[in-house]
């Protein structure tokens, strides 16, 4: 899952470093993801991984980082099933 | 339609309904200087959080919000723009923990900051440049978040016309996303934009102001093509220009003197006409 996520931030998140060189925990707003882009990135997501965010999940804390965003899937996954 | 010169006649201190705005702009050649004098300006706590920003553009520009934040309200409280005491919100919203009636909104863009600050009223601003890679993920968007009649419309936009109507409401839902303190997610739902004509009107907005009772006004960032959207929930608010810092020297003097900024003009203000029905 990592890998489509980082794949995605490639594409979408606007990033000034290319996501495999991002640490699971660093800041992808701190590297330059704008709002606009993490709207992006939430759209790529939820096509790659048929899952759908709730409004009240658009926010830093769910897409702050890698990690934060599989832990959002994983948990979008699991409710989904 | 009116000028930005004209939206008031200046004024000694941020009174009621008057919102102030700053704006600073930069060149990717004056980076370094920006971020210099910004840091500054900020607390001991905030210049370590910079530093952990890797993107340069992404940490001049919060910086530069920051420092001109500071300065800004520094200017309203009378104190030295590091010691004041700057919080958070958990949904991104700064504000000063010892002048709770004091309000504050950030927006950044490359090269460019702009901060509202407001007494007693909740504000918030936005900026976005109209771009037309934009267009397809904010259209995908628009038909799965915002509200069927603002898809319907926005369908109906020819297509070169496109990028700067997306700027236009993207830029009201995220300032009245901010003057709420909900953040941007349920803004893009449920804070419902109508067009009528040439203008964006508010139509329905979370929360116990209703959307007829309250003020957007949008502009044009001076000395650029950003579109600018500042909200807040109350029918009499006017817009100052206190600060269009164009040298980082300026972030350290900045004071709530209203200062002239006569380009360009700036878009119709969306409460006008008033909403149909």
């Amino acid at each position: 899952m990592d890998e489509k996520i980082r794949e995605i931030l490639d594409k979408h998140g606007r990033l000034a470093v290319p996501a495999e060189a991002l640490q699971e925990a660093d800041d992808l707003y701190a590297a330059g993801m704008s709002s606009q882009a993490s709207v992006n990135v939430m759209l790529a997501l939820e096509d790659t991984f048929e899952i759908e965010f709730p409004d009240h999940m658009l926010k830093r804390s769910v897409f702050g980082s890698v990690a934060s965003i599989r832990a959002a899937v994983t948990e979008l996954q699991r409710t989904a099933v | 339609m009116y000028s930005v010169d004209s939206l008031t006649d200046g004024f000694d201190a941020l009174t009621d309904g008057l919102v102030a705005l700053t704006i600073c702009r930069f060149e990717p050649a004056d980076r370094e200087a920006w971020r210099g004098a910004a840091e500054a300006l900020l607390s001991a706590a905030e210049r370590r959080r910079a530093g952990g920003i890797i993107d340069p553009d992404s940490r001049t520009q919060h910086v530069v919000g920051r420092a001109a934040m500071r300065a800004l309200a520094g200017a309203a409280t009378a104190q030295p723009p590091p010691e004041l005491r700057v919080e958070v919100s958990s949904e991104g919203k700064p504000y000063l923990v010892d002048h709770p009636d004091l309000e504050l909104s950030v927006t950044h863009s490359p090269g460019l900051v702009v901060v509202a600050m407001a007494q007693k009223l909740a504000v918030g601003v936005d900026v976005e440049s109209p771009r037309t890679e934009t267009v397809e993920p904010l259209m995908k968007l628009a038909e799965r978040r915002f509200d069927r009649a603002e898809f319907a419309w926005l369908e109906a936009v020819p297509i070169p016309e496109l990028p700067a109507w997306l700027a236009r409401i993207w830029t009201i839902k995220e300032a009245v996303g901010k003057a709420l303190g909900s953040g941007l997610g349920p803004a893009l739902s449920e804070v419902v934009v109508e067009r009528q004509r040439e203008h964006l009107v508010l139509t329905r907005v979370p929360g116990p102001v209703p959307a007829s009772r309250w003020t957007v006004h949008e502009l044009c960032a001076p000395g650029g093509a950003e579109r600018l959207a500042v909200a807040a929930p109350s029918l009499d608010v006017d817009l100052i220009w206190t600060g269009r810092l164009e040298s980082p020297a300026g972030l350290a003097a900045a004071s709530l003197k209203r200062v002239p900024i006569r380009e360009p003009a700036p878009l119709p203000p969306s409460r006008d006409p008033a909403p149909l029905g």
